[in-house]
This record gives C-alpha cells, sequence and structure tokens, in this order.
C-alpha cells in the first residue's frame, strides 16, 4: 500500500519539496525552479529528497499515496501577459466595467508610496481590449427579474464580429446574473451552436455566474477573466506534470493546494484558487503543529528575498480571509486566506533620503534577485537588508546557501559606507544595525497592525518564523511586535511545502443572498422564516456532493461549515462570521447568528459601532465543504541535549556587530541539524543551514524541543 | 457670530513648538525615528480602517475620509487620506477648543472627551464633513489629538443631500455644530446622538453610525498612542512629533530652494453661482523667491447670492491637495508644509465670503484650485528637476448626483451616487496621456460603487455607465476621458435627486502649454418617458450614452420630453420610469494636438475615446474608419493645411492683446462677474 506523501511548492526561484515516507522518516530539500519545464525542477526535487531517504524517485513515487502541489506559476503567467486572445460580453452600456475597474484602478495592487505619486499612475494594462468587449441587450434586475429580453439575432452578430477578430475565448458577466442566470447560459449556447468543436477547437466560454455567484459585477468579470486568462496554460502545465510523474510510477491524482486552505485535485481547480497557494500552505501547516506545540494561537511568518508574508492562526483555527484580495493589479471577490504581503526582504533597498533630514528608510523597493543585492556581485548598486546582515557578521559570505554561492563582503561595506554611514554621520556596522532594526520594526509593526485589526492581543501569540530570511529577522520582528516567542522549524526554509501535508480534501462554494435577519428599528423583530436560508445551504451542500463524487470520493465523511457575510443595514463592508447553526430553525437561530455577529464586531472594530437599531442583514452564504486527512506527524527525537550551550553543534566562532557601544564580538556558531532535544542557547548567537541562518539577539534563547524545532524566547520585548 | 478670523487665517502654520518639544526632538537615537514615524502611521491607518469598515456612508468608500494625529498645539503630525484636505482642516477645531474650551470650566479638556464638529466656520469644507476629535492624555498631560473625518450624505439643509444647490444662505443648510464635547469618560452622550438624529431625520441611521464608526476610528488611535507612551515615555512620543512636523518643513523648504524665482499666474472660470448663470473669476498667482511661496487669488469675482461660495479655509485646504499630491507626493503629510507657503485669499470673494453665506457646495469652488493650482505649479515644475510632475490634474467638477427616497426594502435612504464622483478624468502629462475615469480628485484612491451594489440599496436602475466619447481635452497628449452615465427611476414611486455641479456651458480646466480643455456637459432628464416599457419589449435602440439620450425624443428611441439643463440642479423629483442622466467630464490636454501622433489618434477613435469627426476636424488625422488605418500623406496635408492656416491668421503677440482685451463677454455673462475687467465688486449682496 503507497503511504508515503510528497509535498511541492514551486516558488519563482526555488521548488522546495517536503516528503513523509510514511514509516516515520521525513526529510525536505530546495532545488531551483525550472521555469522552461516546472516537471523537470519536480522530478529533481523527489529525487534530491528520495536520496536522502536512501531510495531513487521512481522507487518513492512508487510507493506514495498523494502529491500535493502549489505553485506561482498562474501569476507569472498573468505579469508576462501571455494568455489568450479573449472576449468580453456584457449587458448593453456596461461594456467598459472591467477597463474602468471602479475608477482608480491604478492604485490596486501598488504600494501606497507609489498611489501618492499621480503625476505618474497608469491604469494596467487590460487583459482584454476595448475593442474586444461587447454589450448584449438584456437586463436582468436586483431581484432577478427579466427587464429586457437577450436579443440573441443582436448577439449573433457581435459573435461573428469577435470570432472574426481571433478571440479564442469567452468571458460572459452580465449584470445580476448571480441572481438569474439564464442570459449567460442562452449565450453560452448560442456559442457552442454556432461555433462547435469543428470550428477550429472548441472556444471556451467561462459564464461569472458559474465562476463566481456573488453580487458586484466588477470582481465577478475579473475573477472569470482570470479563470479564463490562465485556464489554458495551466491546464497544459498540469496535464504535463500529471503524465511525467505517471511515466514514473505514481498512481493516484496530482493534488493542487487552494488557497481557501484546502486542496483538489488539479482537474477541479480554477485559476484564481492556485494564487497565494504557497503561503496559504504554510499557514495550514501551522495550524496543524500549532497544536502539537500547544499554541492554538500562531502568526505564521515568512521573508524571503522581496516580500514578507503574513498569516494567523487562531485557537487552531485559520478563518481569516483577504479584504479586497488582488492578484496582480486585478480586485477579485475569492474566499482566499489572509495572508498579508509587505514589501521587506533580503533584497529591499536602504536609502538615505537628504531632502528628509537624513532619513534612513528601508524597503519596500527592493533590488529583487536581479540585480539582487550588492554583495552577488550581479551588478547591484543599492545595498540591501542582505548586505546589513553580511557586514554584521551574521551571515558567512564564504559559505552562504550551503556553499553554493559566495558574497562580497567588501563591495557590501563600500555600498553601505557610501550610501548609509557617511550621510548619517556612522560607522559602517552601526549604519548595518540600523538597516536591519528598521525592516525588523517595520515587519514587526505590521504583525501589531494585523493582529489587533482582528481583534487579538499579539502578546497571546506564537511567531512560526520560515523562509529563507525568516529565521534570521525573527528575533527582532517578533520583539517589534511585542511578542516574547518564537518558533524556528528545521524545514523552515520549506516549510510552505510541508504545510500542504496538513491539508484537507476541501471545496468552497459561495451564493450572495440577502436576508433580513433583524429588521431596522427598535422592534426587535427577527426572522422566523429559513426557507431561503435553508434552500440556499440545501442547494450549496447538493453541489458539493456531486463535486466530491466526481472526484471519485466518498461523500459520506464530509464535514460541511458555513460561514455568513453580515452587516448592520445600510453598511458598506460585511463581516464574515462563521454561523453556529447549518440549517435555520425559526427565531432562537436567527438571534444566535446575530450574537456571533455583534461579538466578532465588536472585537475587530469597538463595540462603539454595534448598531442593530439599522437592522441585521446576511449578505452571502460560503459553504465549506471538508473532506478531512490525518494531520502529518512530525518525528520525535530522544532527549540528549546540553543545557549549557550545545557543546556539540558548535562549529565555531564569527564576529558579529550586535550593539554599538560594544563593536564586533566573538559570537558562538552552531550547526543547526547537529542540534538535539534538550539543547539550551543564550543569544547571542549564530545557528546555520544550509538554506538559512538563524540569528539569535542577545536576551533571547534558544531550546531544541522533541521535534527538533528551535523554540526561541525572550522575557519581555522593548522595541516596540 | 463669533467666528476666530486670526485663528482661521493662521491655524494652518505650524505652532511656536516649546523648548521642551525642541529638546525632545534633539534626544531621539538615530533611527528611532524611521521606526516609530512609520509606527505611528500605521496606528492611523489602523483607525481608517475601523472606520472604513464600521461606516455606512459612500463617502467612506469614495474616500473622502481621514485620520490624524496632531500634536497638542493642533498642528498635523501624519495622516492617513482619504482626502488629503481634511489633513489640514483638522487643525483649526483643535486649536479652538484649546482656546475657547480647554480653560472653560463648563467645557475643558480631560482624558476621555470625545469633541464633534461640522462647521466649516471653524476651518473646514462644508458641514457634510463631519469630524470626531479626541485629546490624548499621558497621566494628566496632553501630549496630542487624534481627529477622524468624512463626509457625511446628509446634513437635514432644505433639500436632501447635504449640498444643497438651491440654498441661500447658512440657514438652509442643516446642522451645523460647533466643535462641541459629545462624550466624556469614554462614553458617547445618548441625548445628543439623538439630537443628531433628529436634524438628519432624513438618514438617522447613517448618521449614528457614522458618528460611532468615526469615534471608534479616533479610540483605536489613542489606545496605540498611549500603548507608545507608556513604552517610550512622553519626551520620546513628543520629540517624535515635532520631528515629523520638521522633516516636512526641511524638505519642503530645500525643494521650493531649487525651483526657479518668478510669478507663475493663471485664471479659470466659472460658469454659475448655483442659482443662475454667470461667469465668476477665480485668479492665482504663484510666486516663488528663495524659499519660499505665496499663492494669491486676488481679482477673484465678488461673493454672490447663490450657494457656490467658499471660505477662506476651503481654498487653502484645496491648495494643500495639490501640495501634497504633485511637488511634495513624497514627503511625510503633516504641517510642517505650510510653513513655507503663504496663501492669501481676498475676504469678500466668492472664495472668501461672509459667515452668512451659502457653502455646503463650497468644494465646488474650492474644486477650482484644481486647475488652477495644476497649471501654475506644472509651469514650475516644467522648468525644475520634476518635471514629471507636470500635470493640470483635474477638472473641477463631477456629477454629484444626490438620491433620497424610500428604497424598495422600504427603507429611507439619502446619498451621493459614488460613481461620478469617482469618474474625473486625470489630465495629460508632459510625456503621457492622461488617465479616463481616474477617480475622485479630493481623495483618488476611494473606489467607485458597482452598479449591483447601487442598484440592491437604491431605487434605481442604470441605463448605461461608460466611458464617454470625446469628453477628454485633446493634446500632444490627450487628457483622460470621463463618464457617461444615467439612472431610471424604479421600486419607488419618487426620488428625489439634487446635483451641485458647474461647467455645463464653461470649462473650467484650459488644458496646459495648448492642450485643449475637456468637454462642457448638460444636465440631462427625460420625463414621463416610457423606458421600461420599450425594455420590456426588446427594443434594440434604445440609447447607450448622453448623445443618444439627448436626441431620444426626436429620433423616437424613448417616448416623453428630454430636458437638457445645466447640471447645478436643485430638487428634481422624478417618478418611476423616468430618466436623469449624471456624467463627468474628462480632464484637460498638453501641448499642440498637431504634435499628437496620428497612429494614437487612430487608436482613440478604435477605442471610441473619440469620434471620426474629432480626428479629422480636431487632429487633422485621416483615418480609416473601419480598418483604423492613418493615411500618412493625407495626414501630411491636413496639417499643413492648418498650419497654414494657423499663420494666415497669427500676428504680433502685442496686436492680439491690444484687440483681446477690448473684448468683453455678454452683459448677460457677468450678473455676479464684478466689475468688468478688475473683478471688484459691483452689487449688494442681500441674504436674509
Amino acid at each position: 500500500m503507497s503511504r508515503a506523501s510528497i509535498e511541492i511548492d514551486i516558488g519563482g526561484t526555488f521548488t522546495d519539496c517536503y516528503v513523509n515516507s510514511g514509516t516515520g522518516k521525513t526529510t525536505w530539500c530546495k532545488v531551483r525552479t525550472t521555469a522552461h519545464d516546472l516537471g523537470l525542477g519536480m522530478s529533481r526535487a523527489i529525487d534530491d529528497a528520495a536520496e536522502r531517504l536512501g531510495m531513487t524517485g521512481d522507487e518513492l513515487l512508487g510507493d506514495t499515496g498523494i502529491v500535493r502541489y502549489s505553485t506561482t506559476v498562474a501569476l507569472n503567467k498573468l505579469i508576462q501577459r501571455s494568455g489568450p486572445k479573449l472576449a468580453y460580453i456584457t449587458t448593453s452600456g456596461f461594456e467598459d466595467t472591467l477597463i474602468i475597474g471602479r475608477a482608480s484602478q491604478w492604485s490596486d495592487g501598488l504600494p501606497f508610496s507609489e498611489q501618492r505619486e499621480i503625476a505618474r499612475v497608469q491604469k494596467p494594462e487590460p487583459l482584454i481590449p476595448k475593442t474586444l468587449s461587447v454589450g448584449v441587450k438584456e437586463r436582468i434586475s436586483s431581484t432577478g427579474e427579466v427587464l429586457r429580453p437577450l436579443d440573441e439575432e443582436a448577439f449573433l452578430k457581435q459573435l461573428d464580429y469577435l470570432v472574426d477578430q481571433g478571440v479564442r475565448g469567452f468571458v460572459v458577466t452580465l449584470l445580476f446574473s448571480y441572481l438569474n442566470p439564464s442570459h449567460e447560459l442562452r449565450i453560452r449556447e448560442l456559442i457552442e451552436r454556432e461555433y462547435d468543436e469543428s470550428y477550429l477547437g472548441r472556444m471556451p466560454v467561462f459564464l461569472s455566474h458559474e465562476v463566481s455567484p456573488r453580487k458586484l459585477e466588477y470582481t465577478r468579470s475579473t475573477m472569470t477573466l482570470l479563470n479564463a486568462y490562465l485556464h489554458q496554460s495551466m491546464y497544459e502545465e498540469l496535464v504535463g506534470i500529471g503524465q511525467q510523474l505517471r511515466s514514473r510510477g505514481y498512481r493516484a491524482p496530482l493534488m493542487m493546494v487552494h488557497n481557501t486552505g484546502g486542496m483538489a485535485s488539479v482537474f477541479r481547480s480554477s485559476a484564481v484558487q492556485t494564487f497565494s497557494g504557497g503561503p496559504v500552505a504554510g499557514l495550514m501547516g501551522a495550524a496543524a503543529i500549532g497544536e502539537a506545540y500547544g499554541r492554538t494561537n500562531v502568526v505564521t511568518t515568512d521573508m524571503g528575498g522581496t516580500s514578507f508574508d503574513i498569516g494567523m492562526v487562531v485557537q487552531g483555527s485559520t478563518r481569516f480571509y483577504q479584504f479586497a484580495p488582488t492578484i496582480d493589479r486585478w480586485v477579485v471577490d475569492a474566499t482566499i486566506l489572509d495572508t498579508k504581503s509587505i514589501g521587506a526582504g533580503g533584497g529591499s533597498i536602504a536609502k538615505v533620503s537628504e531632502e528628509l533630514g537624513n532619513r534612513l528608510d528601508v524597503g519596500p523597493e527592493s533590488a529583487g534577485a536581479v540585480p539582487g543585492p550588492v554583495s552577488y556581485d550581479q551588478g547591484g548598486k543599492e545595498p540591501t537588508v542582505t548586505d546589513a546582515n553580511l557586514v554584521l557578521g551574521y551571515l558567512d559570505g564564504e559559505n552562504f546557501h550551503g556553499g553554493r554561492l559566495t558574497l562580497n563582503k567588501r563591495r557590501a561595506e563600500r555600498a553601505i559606507e557610501q550610501k548609509i554611514a557617511k550621510p548619517l554621520g556612522l560607522s559602517v556596522p552601526h549604519a548595518a544595525l540600523l538597516i536591519k532594526r528598521i525592516i525588523d520594526s517595520k515587519m514587526g509593526a505590521e504583525i501589531h497592525k494585523e493582529t489587533v485589526l482582528k481583534g487579538y492581543d499579539p502578546r497571546d501569540f506564537t511567531v512560526f518564523a520560515m523562509g529563507g530570511a525568516g529565521p534570521m529577522h525573527c528575533c527582532g520582528y517578533t520583539a517589534a511586535a511585542n511578542m516574547t516567542e518564537a518558533v524556528v522549524f528545521p524545514f523552515s526554509a520549506t516549510f510552505c511545502a510541508f504545510g500542504s501535508s496538513a491539508m484537507d480534501v476541501l471545496h468552497v462554494y459561495e451564493r450572495s443572498q440577502r436576508i433580513t435577519l433583524l429588521k431596522p428599528g427598535e422592534t426587535d423583530e427577527w426572522q422566523q422564516d429559513g426557507t431561503i436560508f435553508n434552500a440556499v445551504v440545501a442547494e450549496l451542500i447538493e453541489q458539493a456532493k456531486r463535486d466530491f463524487a466526481g472526484e471519485g470520493f466518498q461523500t459520506d465523511g464530509l464535514v460541511f461549515e458555513l460561514e455568513l457575510e453580515i452587516r448592520f443595514g445600510g453598511q458598506l463592508n460585511v463581516k464574515r462570521v462563521a454561523s453556529p447553526v447549518l440549517e435555520f430553525g425559526g427565531e432562537d437561530d436567527a438571534r444566535s447568528i446575530g450574537a456571533a455577529f455583534e461579538k466578532e464586531f465588536s472585537e475587530a472594530y469597538s463595540a462603539l459601532g454595534l448598531n442593530p437599531e439599522a437592522g441585521i442583514e446576511v449578505e452571502g452564504f460560503i459553504l465549506k465543504a471538508r473532506l478531512p486527512q490525518a494531520n502529518p506527524e512530525l518525528p520525535v527525537y530522544p532527549v540528549g541535549g546540553d543545557r549549557e550551550g550545545s557543546k556539540h553543534a558548535r562549529t565555531g566562532t564569527r564576529d558579529a556587530y550586535w550593539a554599538p557601544e560594544k563593536g564586533f564580538e566573538p559570537t558562538p556558531v552552531f550547526q543547526m541539524n547537529l542540534l538535539r532535544n534538550g539543547d539550551r542557547i543564550e543569544g547571542p548567537a549564530l545557528v546555520e543551514d544550509e538554506s538559512t541562518t538563524l540569528v539569535l539577539e542577545p536576551g533571547w534563547t534558544l531550546e531544541v524541543d522533541r521535534h527538533h524545532a528551535l523554540v526561541l524566547t525572550k522575557e519581555d520585548s522593548d522595541v516596540r | 457670530m463669533s467666528v476666530d478670523s486670526v485663528l482661521i487665517e493662521t491655524g494652518l502654520k505650524p505652532e511656536v513648538p516649546s523648548e521642551e518639544e525642541l529638546a525632545a526632538a534633539t534626544t531621539l537615537k538615530v533611527g528611532d525615528y524611521e521606526i516609530f514615524s512609520e509606527n505611528l502611521m500605521l496606528m492611523a491607518q489602523e483607525g481608517k480602517e475601523v472606520m472604513t469598515k464600521m461606516g455606512i456612508s459612500s463617502m467612506l468608500h469614495s474616500g473622502d475620509t481621514l485620520v490624524a494625529i496632531y500634536t497638542a498645539a493642533g498642528d498635523l503630525v501624519t495622516a492617513v487620506c482619504g482626502t488629503l484636505l481634511h489633513s489640514v482642516t483638522g487643525q483649526i477645531p483643535i486649536k479652538f477648543i484649546l482656546k475657547h474650551f480647554a480653560d472653560d470650566p463648563s467645557v475643558g479638556v480631560a482624558e476621555g472627551d470625545v469633541f464633534y464638529t461640522n462647521e466649516a466656520l471653524y476651518g473646514g469644507i462644508h458641514n457634510p464633513d463631519q469630524f470626531a476629535l479626541m485629546p490624548v492624555f499621558a497621566g494628566e498631560k496632553l501630549i496630542c489629538w487624534v481627529v477622524s473625518g468624512a463626509h457625511q450624505s446628509e446634513t437635514g439643509g432644505s433639500e436632501p443631500g447635504g449640498e444643497i444647490p438651491a440654498a441661500k444662505t447658512r440657514h438652509d443648510e442643516g446642522m451645523k455644530l460647533t466643535p462641541i464635547k459629545i462624550g466624556d469618560n469614554y462614553r458617547l452622550r445618548t441625548d445628543l446622538l439623538k439630537m443628531m438624529e433628529n436634524f438628519i431625520s432624513r438618514a438617522p441611521r447613517m448618521q449614528v453610525t457614522d458618528v460611532k464608526a468615526r469615534v471608534a476610528a479616533c479610540d483605536r488611535v489613542r489606545i496605540r498612542i498611549q500603548e507608545m507612551v507608556r513604552r517610550r515615555g512622553v519626551p520620546t512620543v513628543q520629540g517624535l512629533f515635532r520631528r515629523m512636523i520638521q522633516e516636512t518643513s526641511a524638505g519642503v523648504r530645500n525643494r521650493i530652494s531649487s525651483w526657479n524665482d518668478g510669478t507663475y499666474r493663471h485664471t479659470v472660470f466659472m460658469d454659475t453661482t448655483g442659482h443662475e448663470d454667470s461667469l465668476l473669476r477665480a485668479n492665482i498667482a504663484l510666486t516663488v523667491k528663495g524659499d519660499k511661496v505665496t499663492i494669491s487669488f486676488d481679482g477673484s469675482s465678488p461673493e454672490h447670492e447663490g450657494s457656490y461660495n467658499a471660505f477662506t479655509s476651503v481654498i487653502r485646504a484645496h491648495c494643500a491637495v495639490n501640495l501634497f499630491e504633485f511637488p511634495f507626493h513624497d514627503f511625510p503629510l503633516s504641517s510642517g508644509m505650510m510653513e513655507h507657503i503663504d496663501i492669501t485669499v481676498p475676504k469678500g470673494s466668492f472664495l472668501d465670503a461672509s459667515p452668512e453665506a451659502a457653502i455646503s457646495c463650497s468644494p465646488l469652488v474650492g474644486g477650482l484650485v484644481f486647475p488652477l493650482l495644476g497649471s501654475v505649479l506644472s509651469k514650475v515644475m516644467y522648468s525644475s528637476d520634476q518635471r514629471d510632475q507636470v500635470c493640470g490634474y483635474t477638472s473641477s467638477s463631477a456629477s454629484a448626483v444626490m438620491v433620497s427616497a424610500t428604497n424598495q426594502h422600504g427603507v429611507r435612504v439619502t446619498d451621493f451616487m459614488g460613481y461620478p464622483l469617482n469618474a474625473y478624468g486625470l489630465g495629460a502629462r508632459h510625456d503621457m496621456d492622461g488617465v479616463d475615469v481616474f477617480g475622485f480628485p479630493h481623495g483618488p484612491w476611494g473606489k467607485a460603487p458597482d452598479v449591483e451594489d447601487i442598484e440592491s440599496e437604491f431605487p434605481l436602475l442604470h441605463l448605461y455607465q461608460h466611458q464617454m466619447r470625446n469628453s477628454c481635452g485633446y493634446g500632444k497628449f490627450r487628457g483622460g476621458g470621463g463618464a457617461t452615465i444615467a439612472y431610471i427611476v424604479r421600486g419607488t414611486k419618487y426620488a428625489a435627486f439634487t446635483s451641485s455641479q458647474k461647467e455645463s456651458r464653461f470649462p473650467a480646466h484650459n488644458g496646459l502649454f495648448g492642450g485643449y480643455s475637456m468637454t462642457t456637459l448638460p444636465g440631462l432628464q427625460v420625463r414621463n418617458t416610457d423606458v421600461l416599457e420599450r425594455m420590456a419589449n426588446g427594443q434594440a435602440d434604445l440609447p447607450t450614452d448622453d448623445y443618444e439620450l439627448a436626441v431620444a425624443e426626436k429620433n423616437g428611441t424613448l417616448g416623453g420630453e428630454v430636458i437638457l439643463e445645466h447640471q447645478t440642479r436643485g430638487v428634481r423629483l422624478l417618478k418611476e420610469g423616468e430618466i436623469l442622466a449624471a456624467s463627468t467630464q474628462g480632464s484637460g490636454g498638453y501641448g499642440d494636438v498637431l504634435e499628437r501622433e496620428p497612429a494614437k489618434v487612430a487608436e482613440d477613435l478604435r477605442n471610441d475615446v473619440i469620434s471620426a469627426e474629432v480626428a479629422l476636424s480636431v487632429y487633422a488625422v485621416v483615418v480609416d474608419p473601419d480598418r483604423y488605418i492613418v493615411d500618412v500623406e493625407a495626414t501630411e496635408r491636413a496639417r499643413a493645411d492648418v498650419r497654414a492656416r494657423r499663420l494666415s491668421v497669427g500676428k504680433p503677440f502685442a496686436e492680439w492683446i491690444a484687440e483681446w482685451s477690448l473684448q468683453r463677454p455678454a452683459e448677460s455673462a457677468l450678473g455676479w462677474f464684478g466689475e468688468w475687467p478688475s473683478g471688484k465688486p459691483n452689487r449688494d449682496v442681500i441674504r436674509i
């Protein structure tokens, strides 16, 4: 019987792999992503991991029960604008919905500093030009009533025009189609009738009410468009990868990680669901193993070269979703688990503004992978966070990335000296320390804000530090967030790949439907009739069962969770609340849903804002159908550590700079994979691994636990 | 009426810092300033998010908001907007409270107090803009203030919507609260909330919810600041505040010093008083001398009896928008900017009218600053290192339609239609076109609502809503286009509309360096029409934009009567099925139309930005209307003809100016202009 599981996370630079052999052994590795053929890098990663387990890749795949896969490839394709030529079909009079994009579309997806430079802003290049957008003569009302019948004759002429222009697919978003899809469905019938498969192969038709049956035509349009735009290339890529795995002995379906926090077979995955798959997998992994550590409140942090991602697990659950999620430059209306990303990473550029009295700023501009930090010797001229870490002695320039790269320390010193230290009148290491402190503070402040905005006290949370740069900065940003504990796992650098092993098979179904729960006024009149509520839920459950059965799963074990989008009457924004009931039985249920809403609302914003006199309205339903999978189990290692500094793991001493008043100090260096259960190290210290370095700052203590995770603690924080 | 005019004149300048503050600013450790200033901005951001997510008014969505932190003396330290207008307007109410109430035992300023104001005479813009203000204490010491503000779309005036085009005096404009204490000990007073509900009885739910949203935002920031004070101590926080003001001040001074000295002038005209057609002139003269800038509006027309007047604080706040968005877009938002900029607005002009004047529509007047200052700053920027900041910004008018009705759910609703407000085009730049349907210039980051959102909450059906052909200013680089929008009343027997507008007869944006002005737009209504029946019958040729709507009666595509009027509209009561168009114009162009690349003209034609007539008659470009291919030779000939014509009518500048100076507009256009050409007052203004 197949027992192993393989988790793959394909990023722009590295492909991460985490393998659980099913016999108590786990391993992980990183290989270069092969952009021209992603399957190649994936195969190499599997071979590399198999070798670490003492077997061949084919043997491993033959013994594997599940391969789970997340990718950022869809985003790259979007950025490169390499999708097919599509047409946008919408209601007559509203043809510009996509290119207007709620007016200030130019600001979507841009950092605020760029948004403020009004004289240079531009809207993003549209994915469908205006000339391929047509308005169909039809109209549905806000209650789903047909106000103007579909003019089929006129539409067929428009269709001929679009096909003459060479379009290869259709994005159809009619107003209020989520309430009444009859015109969208008829349009598909007409397209398929006129241009069947014999005509240049069938041109796919994407209907907005099927992709995203939600109110608001702009985001329903972007959702439909992105799925259509990426459909073909994703399909080809995934089929290719699936074939490659099968040819090497893998027999089960390839599962795709979704940003909803679950996974589904690749053929049940739409493109929009795959964005941010990696960070979400990391979040899910944190939720799964957090409990094993007795830490159910976790902030996940992933610091890479250009960005810093944050996610939150509260009481073991990950149920915060992004507000107005934006993919590239397009705002979408998708249920994407909330992982906030800011421009802060090893490549973040430090600069001094003379105009602002020599103010030092770090990020959000990044040197990226190319040219990268100055010390990479690839032409970078601007000093970065990585350069600062090198100057401070935290990084070993001779042995970067397990010895695969050498960093030019002299060049980093010169850049910091010229561009930072001299203008500020500081020594070079002092300037480098400031760069690190500022970037740590930015990240810490963001963690603090995200935590409190969701109604929580950061001091009740533990930081899980991931990504290549996470362990290097976690002491700094944890303290800056006014928190005192961080955990670094041995597989932190491939944590997102690990995280997908914690995911259930999950489908999310959404529907906009307005129901007044409490009437406005002071009448205390609650909804008693559950007909509409129950009909919506029943329909979503039926749909879920059909989909799971279609994927070959038993539906008996399905678990359903209902979330409701609720607001006080007239409010612009809804708050998503876990519904205490799946079936609505009467007034008591209305009251209990209302109470859950008020509780979450006051925790997140303020009890001052409770306003039941305005009425309480349900605006949307989100049903999660979950087929639970076994949680990953981490190996347990015997006690054998050294409470007095882990001498067995000590590999040497390096001069590192911790405080201007002390200068460079000899700092002990340890090898991460030599640490043992029970080891205890006091900062300052440096703990090295082939893909990261843990910087243990003064005042922090590291303890190695039974899973060989490194638990870092500080009594109190004083940075923020 | 006791107006503190000294405070209004001087309140935007930073107060003289205390010795204690100056000393504290110098004791900040290296790096602390960068870290803590970032933290302060995140606190304000958190507050704004709280307010936006809790509130109701559509303007929260559209960006007419602010959360900001001020020093104990009332100087702006940092702000998150929303609209940059309010970053400066928050100062004067704080300074007023400190000056007049702090030592008054019947009011006082204490920990847990909540103040509230919406009176433009106290430094604001107009009474729809409501602000909550909270003092922040460390023990007994007042260390700063937090202010949150947002536009409220109803004020209980003589007509719905907050902006009252028919208003004659302040007494028609509803609730105007001088700074009052509405809460103490962190509790809001129910009696005062009830009073507000009583004033705002067209939309009481919106009023109370949004008051709470503003206060919750202030309170959230207050908590964060007090946490910082506990960790860092009062001197560090005070030093930080002072340093933030100093940094902006130093940066602005240095930048001004890099500009060429000189006086840069521009003039625009407004075409209505809100009550009647009249040309009103707004002049600007911006003088750069060393490290100082003075901006003068001298020579502007006198105040009038209509509703389109403003106060000096309105004009100054609009200046702050342009200054913070263009030459100083990369500086922190603090009162340090105003230290080097003096703004004079002539008293008795329509830009600084008597306190009795109606001013609820003052953003329409203040909006004149966008093209005025946009033009003179572009002239300054062009010859500086900041040429990439050349941009005429926007026109000064969007179709700010307000709707009041009982909606399809039986709830009384009154609100702005956010889409037209967000549909301004952005003016052309020196090296590229403007932006079509760019946003709301007062708060460019706001969002226009979806059709499905509006139709679910209001008894309205959109007939069309898309970019508007020929609405931009033409030029070597064209301005951004606006949007054409029409609403049908549906789901209620009657709906009331008002719109506070201008530029139906005369555009207020002139384009830059030879670029064209954008189009003017009439107001359109269709009464007693049968559009709903025609839709149900599947009529194929229903109007799809304003051009088609304007001729719908003549062409028989709609039954009923088409009315063309000025977009300034007092209340209009429309029956179910009747139509009101609310379109928004584009913005001005840059440079000579003959220098626009012909291929770009063809592209504009293909994208329906311009018509074939404009391509030929304005740009002199000959384009195949089916394949959008430029006939290069024919275009060269056409352009040569235009140049020859220009030369044939050209004359020396002095000669032309001599002729031009003799020109005079028709008497009917000068009703409230003032004396021609000086603009000095020439008639009495009577308000009762």
